[in-house]
């Protein structure tokens, strides 16, 4: 071996120190979530699903066709037994107020009566509400707990999807700029 | 002896009782069975749908146990959950260019390591072949031996 190949070769456990280093620094970044798995619905058409009208609520139910046609389509999943789900509903009311969102609510394996009282305790921020208390709807959408929430453009694709509620801060910071981008 | 019976009863006992909403063809339930130990619970940390007792992973395997009475087969059930939860939901991940690097890291390392081995080795012997002693240094050995032996 000639010298110079040598010197390269003392060099080698440094470069790869530091390449693992820098491995290791990128994932101590506090905005990384490991946990977070991106939905395989992004940019692709939302589940066409349909879902009977929540009992007692004088809105529609779940249909395909109101996936698509406003700016942006809001889908939240909730229940009324979801504590994070009353922490995020004030979010959700502040949503209702954009005239280009179309709120959609799935209730989640709830009781009727329950899901009900909900609204009617903190008020209705839905166009329609889908009733879902098998959990089947939300297999398709492919949630793993509620509240989750799926931001859908014009053509009923899906943009964006959020796990967990939804607080003021995220609001502001994350899904208003999002509503913006979807609307374009 | 007798409680030793009992405790094995209850030890036999309870995991049937566990899968209470299990198929009644055996077949079936059988590749059900197989099915939620490929299947992820999506709740869970590193746990399958078939050890989980979550609601999600209660639904998925009502779910699992209705498709394959339905008459579909193992893929087509797959394809049905990856489509909705993305590869995270497979306990293994397929193997295909994007989880190349993740099957072949193993025997990537395996070869690089024994390549390594092999050339420091080969590095090492070859050292050791003998220099031959100048005359200088054979005439002083000569004459230490001599002075030792004496």
């Amino acid at each position: 071996m000639r010298k110079s190949t040598k010197s390269i070769l003392f060099l080698l456990p440094t470069l790869i120190f530091m390449a693992a280093a820098a491995v290791f620094f990128l994932g101590l970044d506090p905005k990384r979530d490991p946990t977070a798995i991106p939905s395989p619905l992004i940019d692709r058409a939302a589940p066409a699903v349909t879902l009977p009208p929540l009992p007692g609520l004088d809105l529609p139910g779940i249909d395909p066709d109101l996936l698509k046609g406003s700016p942006v389509t809001v889908v939240n999943l909730w229940a009324s037994w979801c504590a994070p789900c009353r922490i995020e509903h004030p979010q959700l009311m502040a949503l209702s107020e954009d005239p280009d969102v179309r709120m959609l609510g799935i209730d989640y394996r709830d009781r009727a009566d329950k899901g009900l009282a909900m609204l009617q305790e903190l008020g209705n921020p839905f166009d329609a509400v889908g009733f879902d208390p098998q959990g089947r709807a939300a297999i398709d959408w492919g949630i793993t707990g509620v509240p989750e929430t799926f931001f859908l453009d014009s053509d009923g694709r899906v943009r964006f999807r959020h796990r967990g509620p939804i607080d003021e801060r995220l609001l502001e910071k994350i899904i208003r700029p999002k509503l913006e981008e979807i609307a374009g | 002896m007798r409680p030793l019976l009992c405790l094995l009863l209850l030890v036999l006992v309870v995991p049937a009782l566990a899968i209470a909403d299990r198929q009644r063809d055996p077949l079936l339930e059988d590749r059900a069975r197989a099915l939620f130990r490929e299947v992820r619970c999506v709740v869970c940390q590193n746990q399958s749908i078939d050890d989980s007792e979550a609601q999600i992973a209660k639904d998925l395997r009502g779910i699992i146990r209705e498709q394959l009475a339905e008459g579909r087969n193992e893929e087509q059930i797959l394809g049905f959950l990856t489509a909705r939860y993305g590869d995270y939901v497979l306990l293994e991940p397929p193997f295909r260019s994007g989880t190349l690097l993740l099957w072949l890291a193993p025997a990537i390392a395996l070869l690089g390591g024994g390549a390594l081995v092999w050339s420091v080795l080969r590095a090492r012997t070859a050292k050791q072949i003998p220099i031959p002693l100048s005359r200088a240094e054979q005439a002083r050995l000569d004459r230490l031996m001599e002075r030792d032996s004496r």
